[in-house]
């Protein structure tokens, strides 16, 4: 059991938008190199939480601590400065870009001097570092000088996510990763998870594919009602008793 | 508790289903690629080619015909040239030739004023040419530029489509541009200095407008394909969002990405004053139309995220080629707007061919 | 696009071109002066291709041809706008054929320069026909009078209304030489008559639309207007469909340039009052003729101008022989 301070604890968020509670009392502690799976119906809370970590909103009540910090997250840029970075459901990616290009994109590298004051890209700096990344994480592309439009489901899912983590990532975000894959791409980027966890970041997974959840989380945390349920290690707990949890059937001993 | 689900199985480093393919599946793929994308340029030689065995000896491929197909086109390459940066961001803009014949009646009034007495100037003298000519090209060029800039400021903070915007932006331009001129042309043909000395002149064998377009069009090339701004261009086109997730201003990039359309429309006027002598409105109302198909033959995209600069000003070439090439044929006039026509349709279609291949 | 396609396209490109050159007869050779040719080859550019008063030239310019028995004029020129960036493509057409002559109606006095100077430089004798540019690099030009044609319709356009009243004008484009004649013809004419009030001119961009929207302001603003003078055929198009809109008529007497088919038919039916009808048919088989006599030697003696006539065709005279000739017949 770790006795160490979490890499990131939430404690107390309450947020509403109008008269709509979302959050009424969430919890939640993310421990360096997990994956740590969200969980809850509809309306639980999890995007809300999510987006509160991710500088998206800021919460009305409750406090964010980061290596034992007291930290205020205002906006998308503070967080990632803090090492936090989300990939969202349709992976914002340019699809007509490479695979370098997406990596890079908002942060390109320059050529030297004069020419990079102006504008000038090292497109071959981009492409090897871009590869880079890519064995990395034991991504095998045709050639990152593809326009992403071409890849898979799966592969994309994975420029994403090598693209989130390039740049001294200690959090990654990741929203329904395997929603729209296929059964073979939905395994590739779980591996591609693990992966990320092995090289010492952790993440946080919002899910609805139990089986999947069950597959790859360390621990998992359930929402229901805006409340923070609980939070057990897999090994801990079964599919039905989070289902339970998540739906309220089954109570739970505070 | 255990898990009731058993883990995919573990494979090797390098091989855990996104293994790249044999190596000669990319390079196959690679040829096609560049075939498909140059197809253009093999549809432009196939045009020569045609033309020039169809036509009487000494006619179609001569240095001079040669030369004045390149200077007729040499506006549209410009016009193109904007255009693709625009409609790379999925943009449009229909304005072009009304801020093109606008920027050219500013200008024009500007070097008739400067070169001497209203007197003077109709009756054709021009005792201060130089001073007139010198800022009436600077007026032209920042007319130009003005109209990008409202356009694209427009566009960004009334958010409103862009085809809505230029829409207006093309009435207005062309009714002052009237206002200007009392609806006709500029009451004296602007200086010999830049109609004789420039438009008509040779550097090194041709004409100076066709050096304007040959290094206008090196330069945005290069600015497309190797900085930022083109970069952003293509990032913005491809996913407005996601390139706004990522950091880039993406408003302040399209109104520059408008501004330097008109840009180019402001330069166009210069040409356009130095190979006509005058300008009216009669002539730019189509200009939107040969640009934007100039574009679209071209390749880019329509929807914006994909395009390149130079297939833009090959797809300039090809009505002006087929044109010449069908006025030497005898072929009657009528015909040829009907064979104009069609070659856009087909040259799209085959486009649209060589993309769903591409896509699978 | 695979290679096979490829190169098959190759193949139908050389194939098709290969075949259209052998089946070309004649080709255009320069001529020296003073050479008699088997055959030549003359280029009309028109203003404007589908206009029937080009389309009357081309007639009388094909019946000269006929007559010569060597000559072939190819007929040529933007159909849709009447503006130098369409026309020049055209004439650089039939530069790059290299024809014995080119038979012009330059679209601008000044832009049209430049390209006629490069026909003429390279050894193509030119002729401007009906309008003329300002530098003397043609050999001659031939037009309509069309200062006496402005002053013709003044006149008609005075009796039409009965002595006085008010008119006004609508031209084309300043800049056009043969317009901007009529107009001063007009305007000179009208001061030989007190009781005529003259309110202006205004221009029409070669467009309909616009010269039916001035009319239509024009009725408005000056509900005593009794006549107006259009100047060309589109002109003469947006005015009238601008009166019958107003209702007006009738009231307002119309006289126009130029006598197309529906120029005649709306004479006849009596919405316009007058035509001042040109000649193109002799203006075009004048012009061939001339040029005939310049590339065989015949040189001296070819004046720098011949002016054409116009005859105001009424509703009282428009069937008779001597008029019927004057009618554009496309």
């Amino acid at each position: 059991m770790a006795t160490t301070t979490p890499l990131l604890e939430a404690v107390g968020i309450q947020k509403h938008f109008g008269r709509v509670v979302a959050l009424r009392d969430a919890n939640f502690a993310l421990e360096r190199s997990e994956v740590h799976a969200l969980v809850g119906d509809n309306g639980a809370g999890k995007s809300t939480l999510i987006k509160i970590i991710s500088g998206v909103y800021s919460p009305d009540a409750g406090a964010l601590e980061l290596d034992g910090e007291r930290v205020t997250i205002g906006n998308p840029r503070e967080a990632r400065e803090l090492g936090i970075e989300t990939v969202y459901q349709d992976l914002a990616l340019a699809d007509h870009l490479d695979a370098a290009a997406n990596l890079f994109l908002g942060r390109e590298l320059y050529l030297g001097g004069l020419l990079g004051r102006i504008g000038f890209l090292d497109k071959s700096a981009m492409r090897s570092r871009a590869e880079d990344e890519m064995r990395r994480l034991k991504i095998g592309i045709q050639s990152v000088d593809q326009p992403v439009l071409g890849l898979s489901g799966g592969q994309r899912q994975a420029v994403a996510v090598a693209r989130a983590i390039a740049w001294g990532t200690r959090i990654v975000i990741m929203d329904e990763p395997t929603a729209a894959l296929g059964v073979r791409e939905s395994g590739m980027v779980l591996e591609l998870i693990r992966e990320v966890r092995n090289q010492g970041l952790a993440i946080i997974m919002i899910s609805h594919n139990l089986p999947e959840v069950f597959a790859v989380a360390d621990r998992i945390t359930v929402l229901r009602l805006g409340r923070t349920i609980t939070t057990l290690r897999r090994e801990e707990t079964t599919l039905e008793e989070i289902v339970g949890m998540m739906t309220g059937a089954l109570e739970v001993a505070a | 508790m255990t898990s009731t689900v058993t883990e995919p199985p573990r494979t090797e480093p390098g091989a855990n289903g996104f293994a790249p393919p044999p190596e000669e599946q990319t390079r196959r793929q690679q040829v096609v690629y560049l075939l498909s994308r140059s197809w253009l340029f093999l549809f432009l030689l196939l045009l020569v080619l045609y033309f020039w065995l169809a036509s009487p000896p000494s006619t179609f491929l001569t240095g001079s015909n040669v030369a004045q197909i390149a200077l007729t086109t040499s506006e549209v390459v410009l016009l193109a040239i904007g255009e693709t940066f625009v409609i790379t961001t999925a943009g449009i803009d229909l304005s072009i030739g009304a801020v093109l014949f606008f920027s050219g009646v500013a200008g024009g009034e500007v070097m008739l004023k400067l070169s001497g007495t209203s007197a003077q100037t109709l009756a054709g003298q021009y005792p201060h040419a130089w001073r007139g000519i010198a800022l009436g090209v600077v007026v032209c060029i920042l007319a130009g530029g003005a109209w990008g800039l409202l356009n694209g400021l427009v566009i960004t903070r009334m958010k409103l489509p862009p085809i809505i915007v230029t829409l207006g932006t093309m009435a207005m331009a062309f009714g002052f541009g009237d206002l200007i001129d009392g609806g006709s042309y500029l009451p004296a043909p602007v200086p010999p200095g830049l109609t004789h000395g420039f438009g008509a002149s040779k550097f090194l064998g041709l004409y100076y407008p066709i050096w304007v377009a040959l290094v206008v069009l090196v330069v945005a090339h290069t600015v497309y394909q190797h900085t930022r701004f083109g970069r952003y261009t293509a990032a913005v086109g491809s996913n407005e969002e996601g390139s706004r997730r990522a950091g880039i201003s993406v408003d302040r990039h399209i109104v520059k990405v408008y501004a330097l359309c008109g840009l180019m429309a402001g330069t166009a006027a210069v040409l356009d004053l130095a190979i006509f002598t005058n300008t009216t409105s009669v002539a730019h109302q189509t200009d939107n139309l040969s640009a934007i198909s100039a574009v679209v033959i071209g390749g880019t995209s329509v929807f914006g995220g994909f395009g390149t600069i130079l297939l833009s000003a090959v797809g300039a070439f090809i009505p002006t080629v087929l044109q010449n090439g069908l006025v030497i044929q005898d072929v009657q006039p009528f015909w040829q707007e009907v064979v104009v026509g069609a070659t856009i349709v087909v040259a799209v279609y085959i486009d649209q061919l060589r993309r769903r291949r591409m896509n699978r | 696009m695979s290679r096979r396609v490829l190169a098959v396209l190759v193949a139908a490109a050389v194939a098709f071109g290969a075949v259209a050159a052998t089946a070309r007869t004649s080709s255009a050779t320069p001529v020296g002066s003073g050479q008699v040719k088997a055959s030549y080859t003359f280029y009309l550019v028109a203003d404007i291709a589908s206009d029937a008063f080009y389309l009357t030239m081309n007639k009388g310019a094909q019946a000269a041809a006929k007559k010569l028995g060597n000559v072939k004029v190819v007929f040529t020129g933007s159909p849709a706008q009447f503006s130098p960036p369409t026309q020049i493509p055209y004439l650089n057409g039939a530069i790059a054929r290299h024809p014995d002559a080119i038979l012009i109606a330059p679209t601008d006095k000044t832009a049209l320069i430049a390209p006629i100077q490069r026909a003429v430089s390279a050894g193509i004798p030119v002729v401007t026909v009906d309008t003329f540019i300002t530098k003397p690099l043609a050999f001659t030009n031939v037009s309509t009078d069309n200062l006496a044609g402005g002053r013709a319709a003044a006149d008609a356009l005075v009796k039409a209304i009965g002595g006085s009243g008010e008119v006004a004008a609508i031209s084309v484009n300043p800049g056009i030489s043969t317009t901007d004649q009529r107009r001063d013809g007009f305007i000179q004419e009208l001061k030989k008559y007190p009781a005529v009030k003259y309110l202006g001119v205004q221009y029409s961009n070669d467009d309909q639309t616009k010269a039916s929207n001035e009319m239509s302001a024009l009725i408005a603003g000056h509900p005593n207007l009794k006549g107006v003078f259009a100047m060309n055929v589109v002109t003469g198009n947006g005015v009238t469909a601008a009166v019958k809109s107003a209702g007006k008529a009738g009231q307002i007497k119309l006289v126009e340039f130029d006598a197309g088919p529906p120029q005649v038919q709306a004479l006849k039916e009596g919405t316009i009052d007058a035509l001042v009808a040109q000649y193109p048919y002799g203006i075009g088989y004048q012009a061939v003729n001339l040029a005939y006599n310049y590339v065989t030697g015949h040189r001296t003696g070819i004046a720098k101008h011949y002016g054409t006539g116009s005859a105001v065709v009424t509703r009282a005279n428009v069937n008779t022989p001597g008029i019927k000739k004057y009618l554009y017949t496309p």
